[in-house]
């Protein structure tokens, strides 16, 4: 009897806190539950609007560009180990290029100090990196490489910072400096990868966010270009154009089956996570 | 309900029915003394009573008020013999050193006197009363002269020549005698105090780092300790540091009864483990000696071969790709030379003179001769001393390359949780995530991978020489197991066993003789062999915790050294000595009164 007075009298709203000594009983649900539950229902009966595909095929195609990006180590490699390519211009090439884009953004992602730094660092590392798996057979490399680029993938897609994207990233090229010849080449392809992959990204993701499209796409298609021209380069032409279309259907087809998806199939999202049994967090 | 105590010794049946003379014990229980014909019983005067008579056909007519009463029958323990009855198992272990509670016996035949709910004490003192029954015999013969029987009479005018020859003690020349044997027994004292006092001084005491001082310590403490036992057992006044015994004719004695027969045992037994000691140090020390030529060649020999030859060649092999595991061509290159230069290097500086084949004889012959002067022990403890000697450059590898292991190990687990983007947080003794700058990041990385891949080579060994120290380490176990036997085997007690286990008694349980439930049979219970051996079981188990065990494997895999703490270990063998010596002073003291 109280406490159907308590009920009544009540001002306080229930909130789903274990903590907090409130005034209901263990058994109460909370009539906003079966209001959102039913929302859901309704609204996964929806059809999507073209809008939501938009969004859809705007994430994959900035992973698609950043995949592209990661495999620009492997260009870069390729160019040095097997091509004979004089490291140190395309050292400099890419260095004074990101300049330009530091100064054109006039951004300061690195500080002076910490690209000092880190430069040094590398040139210390240099010699030591080059004989640190002089030993292991070239296979043992290539697959450990082969895997790094895989986690650094999975990493890109499953995490929102990038922390441990970079340093799988930096520990893949790591691995493959050792593979080349000289002290030279294991520096100027670490800076490299250093940059195509580390500042490159942010000034992307820079112009992205401040909607320099322009700029933006310059960069995109200066990706695609080097990509694709190395790949005919190596590969032939058949290889860059199956490449080509892969890509296009990865952009414009995936996104479809992904909306099918999660129409009927996909469970979770924000109603049910607030919802769901939680585990405390102590401490 | 009332126990009736009936000696094993009176129940053969006689030509007429006899009076059951008996005396109170305990609170409220009887022991029977002696059976006598039907015309004595009013003879006797208190404290002795009439319980009953026995007739012929061996039916027994109790007199008491009461008809709830059992007897039980006992075996008269000879005091003489030191055989008596105990509650409790008799501790080997002197009681400071005993940390933990001896087990209670509790056989399901103490159940009757539980229900009975008396005090345990009362128990206590029927027991000590049985312990008494020749002497309770002798007294109450003592006040019933005409009693006597012939047979005690020849035993009483034995005890008359025993008093005789101890009144020969008085004369003058036993008296100058004694004063010798007491200044010899404390400049022993003396000198062996300062030894062991001395052994044991100064922030690293030598007995931590040496078994040769720990042996030299341990038979100082024996020397200490020998007198003040044997004046225990012998002496007339007993000694300060165990209650003084009462006169064993007081009825109120509240005191265990055969206080000194333990430290009888201790003290015989480590006599006897002295004398046991010098007899195989005599046999071995022989051996040595007629085969020394043989034995110096070969122990120079494989010396030479394990401690230099294949240490030196093993760790050649680590610095060139072993087993064709690939190694950092430049790491494994480096330690590989230092720990050669090591091995060099000590091996001029001292092994070579010591292993060389003179030295190795002149050893032997040293050993030979401290074999028989001062037992195998002392040997024993020499040569587990030059081994850790002559394996020192081998300890020392073992140090260096844990170190690094660990601190590399170390290094990586935070670089990890870097690679991660976490950081521990020392102030609460948890990782917490962190946001770190790019060029932090990037070192961090580039040292983790470098660390990853100089992990095998420094691993691979840190393994080798951990392997090698463990061979070094179970060679030294097994000596000072050895000698932890030799030392400290209860040899004494294990041959009373054999030979009398009423003497040594641990604990009583009752049997029970026919089905009404009213006749029972005191039995002893030998103490029982765990408990003999329980400071060799103590000292097992911490061995097996200290070189066996899941925490030692987990410290060898994170480079942690296996730390062995000899002192602690060996201390659980001590029992049979007090954790502190008395002073020469107190010895002087106490042997001043047992002069005449």
């Amino acid at each position: 009897m109280s406490r159907r007075l308590g009920m009544e009298n009540r001002e306080n709203h229930w909130e789903r806190l274990l903590w907090l000594k409130q005034d209901y009983p263990d058994n109460y649900s909370d009539p906003a539950f079966l209001k959102e539950l039913s929302e859901f229902h309704q609204q996964q009966l929806l059809p999507h609007s073209p809008s939501s595909y938009n969004s859809i095929v705007r994430d994959f195609l900035l992973f698609y560009h950043r995949v592209l990006n990661a495999s620009s180590i492997y260009v870069i490699f390729s160019l040095i180990y097997y091509y004979d390519y004089n490291p140190l211009q395309i050292a400099i090439g890419t260095s004074l290029l990101g300049t330009l884009g530091l100064v054109t953004s006039r951004y300061r992602f690195v500080r002076l100090k910490s690209s000092l730094i880190i430069v040094f660092t590398l040139l210390n590392l240099s010699p030591l990196l080059k004989s640190l798996s002089r030993t292991t057979s070239s296979d043992s490399i290539w697959t450990l490489s082969c895997w790094l680029t895989a986690f650094y993938v999975l990493s890109i897609a499953l995490e929102t910072t990038n922390i441990i994207s970079t340093n799988l990233l930096v520990c893949n090229a790591a691995v493959l400096a050792s593979r080349l010849k000289t002290t030279t080449e294991v520096f100027c392809f670490l800076l490299i990868c250093i940059e195509i992959n580390i500042l490159l990204p942010k000034l992307e993701r820079y112009f992205f966010s401040k909607e320099l499209y322009a700029y933006y796409a310059v960069l995109f298609l200066g990706d695609h270009i080097v990509l694709y021209s190395f790949v005919a380069m190596s590969l032939g032409v058949p290889y860059m154009l199956s490449l080509a279309l892969f890509s296009l259907v990865f952009i414009t087809v995936l996104p479809r089956y992904f909306m099918r998806w999660q129409r009927l199939y996909y469970r979770g999202g924000a109603l049910l996570s607030k919802w769901d049994a939680k585990v405390p967090i102590f401490n | 309900m009332i126990y009736i105590f009936w000696p094993n010794t009176l129940t053969k049946l006689r030509a007429q029915d006899c009076v059951v003379i008996g005396l109170c014990c305990g609170q409220s229980d009887l022991l029977v003394l002696l059976l006598a014909s039907l015309e004595v019983s009013n003879k006797i005067s208190q404290p002795y009573r009439n319980i009953g008579v026995l007739k012929t056909n061996g039916e027994f007519e109790c007199h008491l008020d009461t008809d709830d009463y059992s007897v039980v029958m006992f075996r008269p323990p000879n005091l003489n013999l030191m055989q008596f009855y105990s509650l409790k198992p008799i501790s080997l272990i002197l009681p400071d050193r005993d940390t933990s509670q001896l087990f209670e016996s509790k056989s399901k035949h103490m159940a009757g006197f539980r229900e009975r709910g008396g005090p345990p004490s009362s128990f206590r003192d029927s027991l000590n009363e049985i312990n008494l029954y020749h002497r309770k015999l002798e007294h109450f013969y003592r006040v019933h002269e005409e009693l006597r029987l012939k047979s005690e009479k020849i035993s009483s005018s034995r005890s008359r020549l025993r008093n005789w020859l101890r009144n020969l003690g008085t004369s003058r020349l036993i008296s100058i005698l004694h004063y010798l044997v007491i200044y010899f027994t404390v400049t022993l004292h003396f000198i062996a105090s300062g030894v062991s006092s001395l052994l044991n001084k100064g922030p690293v005491p030598l007995v931590n780092v040496s078994v040769t001082a720990q042996q030299m310590d341990l038979r100082c403490q024996q020397v200490c300790y020998l007198p003040i036992q044997f004046l225990r057992i012998y002496g007339r006044k007993s000694a300060t540091t165990s209650p003084p015994l009462r006169p064993l004719e007081t009825n109120s004695s509240r005191t265990f009864l055969c206080e000194m027969y333990p430290d009888y045992i201790r003290f015989y037994n480590t006599l006897w483990l002295v004398v046991n000691d010098i007899c195989f140090g005599l046999i071995i020390g022989a051996l040595l000696r007629d085969n020394r030529f043989k034995i110096s060649a070969a122990v120079s020999r494989s010396l030479e071969e394990f401690l230099y030859k294949k240490v030196r060649f093993m760790t050649v092999f680590l610095g060139d790709n072993p087993f064709g595991i690939k190694l950092n061509g430049e790491l494994a290159k480096f330690l590989s030379e230092l720990f050669q230069w090591i091995i060099d290097f000590s091996h001029e500086t001292y092994i070579s003179t010591i292993i060389r084949y003179p030295s190795v004889e002149f050893m032997v012959d040293v050993i030979s001769g401290i074999c028989s002067l001062f037992g195998a022990n002392f040997a024993l403890s020499l040569i587990a001393d030059l081994v850790s000697l002559l394996s020192m450059h081998i300890s020392l590898f073992y140090f260096i390359s844990a170190r690094i292991y660990n601190w590399q190990l170390n290094l990586m687990l935070t670089l990890f949780y870097l690679f991660c983007g976490k950081k521990r947080n020392v102030l609460r003794k948890r990782v917490d995530g962190n946001m770190f700058q790019l060029d932090q990041l990037l070192m961090g990385t580039l040292f983790f991978t470098v660390n990853v891949f100089l992990l095998p080579t420094v691993a691979i060994f840190y393994a080798f020489f951990t392997l090698l120290r463990i061979v070094i380490l179970t060679l030294e176990v097994t000596l000072e197991s050895t000698m932890a036997m030799l030392n400290h085997f209860p040899l004494f007690a294990l041959l009373l066993r054999l030979k009398d286990p009423r003497r040594i008694p641990g604990g009583i349980y009752f049997h029970q003789l026919g089905n009404d439930g009213r006749m029972f049979r005191l039995e002893n219970k030998s103490l029982s062999l765990r408990s003999m051996f329980k400071p060799f079981s103590a000292l097992m188990s911490y061995t097996t915790n200290t070189y066996i065990s899941s925490t030692t494997l987990a410290r060898c895999i994170v480079g942690l050294p296996i730390l062995v703490q000899r002192r602690r270990m060996y201390q659980t063998l001590y029992f049979s000595l007090p954790t502190r010596p008395e002073t020469p002073r107190d010895l002087w003291n106490l042997l001043k009164t047992t002069l005449p």
